[in-house]
């Protein structure tokens, strides 16, 4: 099971870094000729126009590859997460499991600091609609709060409920139930 | 008792024979129930489940109505079939049903009254709904009332005069005119729909894809208030049902919102809010757009539910480590744990007499509905065996209470007497929760001062 997650991770990892290395150079070409220079007109300040093109393109590059970064992360730290058990029945205590994973998620928000994360914590069925929506509530933030403790900054991170209104698994048993018993990231970019 | 109740009607009888007036002539526009869409409200057929009533019951002669002229719509229900269920809701009258008036089987009942009437098409294309309350031995009229309606609002004039036979035999409220709303399943989303009590003329009121949820009424009828999902959290929202207008509330809280509760007698709001995980009761103020903290410790608390007279809380709160029901004054102080029975409970309501609360508590995996005294003592349980029952209500007038329940193996809304018995389920198809049941909204209401 570890190694098997490991080996989930590098190629994750492997694959970030082909994308960062790779994708941006596509954008290049694309932004080369889909935005014309010649309507940049006079050949005076063509230098001028040169150095403004390249801060653009830099500044072009950079956000492509946080989006790339954002999209990547969101869904590896989903997929990461999906297939764990995070919470016993009723508990907003994250399982051992749980909390080594969410320290790889940790690891990689440390080093994109332009990254922040809404977490949505999800119960399953059972218990009433409304006492769900703060148990859903209690475990966000048992997720935030442990990201907190593993080094990442409180002010990027929010917790959120959706109680048992967005279940993931339609049955009625406790393989349903335990898949429904998570947390979903969406990883935003600060503008 | 029974002498009381004889004595009673009779001097209610003499009181009304003294000064009987003309017969109030209904114009339609009075029970015109301004609705936002009509999808949806196709007629769901009811049934009554076999059951022992538990309180005590004036019997009242029904006869059928006669129909001046064959030449009417379809009717679902008849008028005294609707009569009939409204009388049994009612849980204060019993119907005595006959084919033509029979003076020894009314007798026989102990029926001293008994309805008839007659319906027929008006040259505007409305019915003409006529109904009589007489004296069973005289056969002198006590009560009449005449309804000019749509064909579509033949139901809603017959619970009218239900409601005034309940008020003019009993002396208190009825309910037949009053309205529930709850959530329907449409399409893998949520909405919140709103039905005559008796759950005919269903009407799907929010169409937004999503979640909506956790409708509830305030005191006033053309307001209904839910939690929705359409922003991308929960908010609670206020919907204006003559117009479809829609807003946010307290918007200017930026986190997430959920299970409204009006205050009866003023424009207070009670909601749930969570921040940092934890899960608080708040108090707003609807008119001054006010909001305020009232509970502050680490545990979750959910549920808010007023009390009758709008001073005290019920909410569920988990600082014992499971979810019971507690107390609380509305400046948040105060704060009494009420149930030790049961590891799991919530959804509390306070009864309108004030003297009672029903909640839900879980049983094994499923949920049942109990009723206990404010201290938490006199635990008596309502449903058993049969599914999960859940989001208990009280009717306007403390006799009924509505709820959900899995039972027939998809969730549907179902009415009972305060006592458990007189189960009559009243939505049908895809899966119906979390009713709320709207004030009386009867003409009678002011009626009600004046006598």
């Amino acid at each position: 099971m570890n190694h098997k997650i490991l080996i989930t991770l590098t190629s994750c990892a492997l694959l970030l870094a082909v994308g960062c290395s790779k994708k941006p150079k596509q954008e290049l070409t694309e932004t080369n000729t889909t935005k014309p220079v010649a309507a940049e007109g006079a050949k005076a300040a063509m230098s001028h126009d040169d150095s403004l093109k390249n801060a653009k393109l830099s500044a072009d590059q950079e956000s492509s590859r946080l989006e790339k970064q954002r999209s990547s992360l969101e869904e590896m730290m989903n997929r990461l997460m999906a297939s764990e058990i995070y919470f016993d029945f009723d508990k907003a205590i994250l399982t051992d499991k749980a909390k080594e994973l969410l320290g790889q998620c940790g690891d990689i928000l440390q080093k994109e600091s332009k990254l922040t994360v809404i977490v949505e914590g999800n119960t399953d069925e059972r218990g009433t609609e409304a006492y769900n929506m703060a148990l859903g509530g209690r475990r966000a933030q048992s997720v935030v709060q442990y990201l907190i403790n593993y080094g990442v900054a409180a002010t990027r991170m929010k917790s959120l409920s959706n109680g048992d209104e967005k279940p993931q698994a339609q049955g009625h048993d406790e393989t349903a139930w335990a898949q429904n018993r998570r947390a979903v990231f969406s990883v935003k970019v600060i503008k | 008792m029974e002498e009381d109740h004889r004595n009673q009607i009779r001097l209610q009888h003499d009181w009304l024979h003294n000064r009987l007036a003309g017969i109030a002539l209904y114009v339609a526009g009075c029970l015109c129930l301004a609705m936002v869409s009509t999808v949806s409200a196709q007629i769901d057929t009811v049934y009554l489940e076999i059951s022992v009533p538990g309180l005590e019951a004036i019997p009242v002669g029904v006869l059928p109505f006669e129909n001046v002229s064959k030449n009417l719509p379809l009717m679902e229900e008849t008028p005294s079939q609707i009569l009939d269920r409204d009388f049994f809701l009612s849980g204060r009258i019993e119907a005595v049903d006959q084919p033509s008036y029979n003076r020894l089987a009314f007798f026989k009942a102990n029926a001293a009254y008994f309805v008839n009437g007659t319906i027929e098409p008006e040259a505007n294309g409305k019915l003409k709904v006529s109904c009589r309350l007489n004296a069973t031995q005289s056969k002198e009229l006590v009560l009449g009332e005449d309804y000019q309606v749509p064909a579509s609002q033949m139901r809603q004039a017959i619970h009218d005069f239900s409601d005034k036979v309940v008020w003019q035999i009993t002396g208190s409220l009825g309910v037949a005119t009053s309205r529930l709303s709850y959530v329907g399943f449409v399409n893998g989303s949520k909405q919140i729909f709103v039905s005559d009590y008796d759950g005919f003329n269903r009407v799907q009121v929010t169409k937004m894809a999503g979640i909506n949820t956790m409708p509830a009424w305030g005191s006033d009828p053309d307001k209904l208030y839910f939690t929705s999902f359409r922003n991308g959290m929960s908010q609670i929202f206020e919907r204006t049902l003559s117009n479809g207008s829609v807003h946010q509330l307290f918007s200017k809280l930026s986190q997430q919102t959920f299970c409204p509760a009006l205050n009866p007698t003023n424009s207070q709001i009670l909601f749930t809010s969570t921040s940092l995980g934890v899960s608080d009761i708040w108090l707003g103020d609807l008119r001054t757009g006010s909001i305020r903290k009232l509970t502050y410790n680490n545990s979750s608390k959910t549920s808010p539910a007023w009390a009758p007279n709008g001073k005290e809380i019920l909410f569920t709160g988990d600082r014992g480590r499971s979810p019971q029901i507690y107390s609380m004054q509305n400046d948040g102080g105060d704060v009494h744990r009420i149930t030790y029975l049961g590891r799991y409970n919530d959804a509390a309501a306070w009864s309108p007499a004030g003297d009672r609360i029903v909640y839900a508590s879980q049983d094994g995996r499923d949920f049942n509905i109990y009723t206990c005294a404010l201290d938490g003592t006199d635990v008596v349980q309502l449903t058993s065996n049969a599914g999960s029952n859940e989001h208990p209500v009280w009717s306007p007038d403390g006799m009924l209470i509505a709820f959900s329940s899995n039972r027939s193996g998809t969730k549907q809304i179902y009415l009972m007497r305060r006592d458990g018995s007189g189960v009559t389920r009243i939505t049908n198809g895809s899966e119906y929760s979390w009713p709320s049941w709207s004030p009386i909204q009867s003409t009678l209401k002011e009626n009600h001062h004046e006598s």
